[in-house]
């Protein structure tokens, strides 16, 4: 059974300044995974010239699904060790569908993997990210504590 | 000196726009420190928007830093008029990205004549005193004009 729900994480998303800022709208969460939109603004541009969203923010999309893939299932947190993004299409912005799902949950390490599409279903970009797991009970950071 | 020669003389303008897009500049507010041919270092101050909790920066942020530290190298080396798309980031989090600043510090590791690689160590700035934070490596595409 997942650690959360449509609201709870919601509210999750909400407690980070930065996630905050995204303005992510949780849509499905299982044992699995999750999948969440945002509506993209107009500050979240990169080039003025091309119109498109900004890579970091995309990066960090990807981070965020990959990351959530393992918190909504077991409640725990876990740091961002190593992420890699591939931008597959530039995105004209409007709503983006994240989908974060997990590879392989460790007792440790995991590895998860996220993609992101737009309204039509076009993968704007692709990613994969490597996990260590801090227990929810206060578990040791190792001073590495780079993400969510 | 770098090894790298920039084929556009403007190379310092085009990347004074990259730092003034929208959500670099009125979100991130990064600053720009150091533009040479090859090589591109920035910077920013910590603010509660950019981490997760007070003092720590969040990951996608340093993430950033470093992509467009590395991205922005190889920008230098773009033809005038020529477009630069990143393809590609790896981050690797190496350390705690706590303190009152983060500074990025990009540099192209091989040019082809459309291909670029770049890379970044991002440190993390606590009581004046540096450490490294996250490492970044990026497959950057430089395009011509249509």
């Amino acid at each position: 059974m997942a650690a959360y729900n449509i609201e709870t994480l919601k509210a999750r998303f909400d407690s980070s300044p930065f996630t905050r800022w995204l303005d992510l709208d949780p849509v499905k969460i299982s044992d699995e995974g999750l999948e969440f939109s945002i509506v993209t603004r107009p500050e979240m541009k990169g080039s003025p010239a091309r119109n498109s969203l900004h890579g970091g923010v995309l990066a960090a999309l990807i981070d965020i699904a990959c990351s959530f893939a393992l918190i909504v299932g077991d409640g725990n947190d876990h740091v961002t060790v190593d992420l890699r993004t591939d931008y597959h299409r530039a995105s004209k912005g409007g709503r983006l569908r994240v989908k974060g799902g997990i590879v392989r949950r460790g007792r440790r390490l995991s590895t998860t993997e996220a993609r992101i599409e737009d309204e039509e279903g076009v993968l704007i970009a692709s990613g994969r990210g490597v996990f260590m797991t801090i227990s929810a009970a206060g578990g040791k950071s190792d001073g590495k504590e780079n993400s969510q | 000196m770098t090894k790298w020669s920039a084929p556009d003389p403007a190379f310092r303008d085009r990347i004074e726009r990259y730092a003034t897009s929208p959500v670099m500049k009125d979100f991130f507010r990064l600053q720009l420190l150091h533009v040479e041919s090859g090589e591109v270092t920035i910077g920013l101050d910590h603010r509660l928007e950019l981490g997760h909790k007070p003092g720590w920066f969040e990951g996608a942020v340093t993430a950033m830093l470093g992509q467009m530290a590395a991205a922005w190298s190889c920008g230098t080396l773009a033809p005038e008029g020529w477009t630069l798309l990143t393809l590609e980031q790896s981050v690797k989090f190496v350390g705690a990205a706590r303190g009152e600043r983060l500074v990025g510090r990009g540099r192209v590791v091989k040019a082809g004549r459309t291909i670029c690689f770049g890379a970044a160590d991002v440190f993390a700035v606590d009581d004046s005193k540096e450490s490294l934070c996250g490492t970044v490596a990026v497959t950057c595409h430089l395009s011509p004009p249509k």
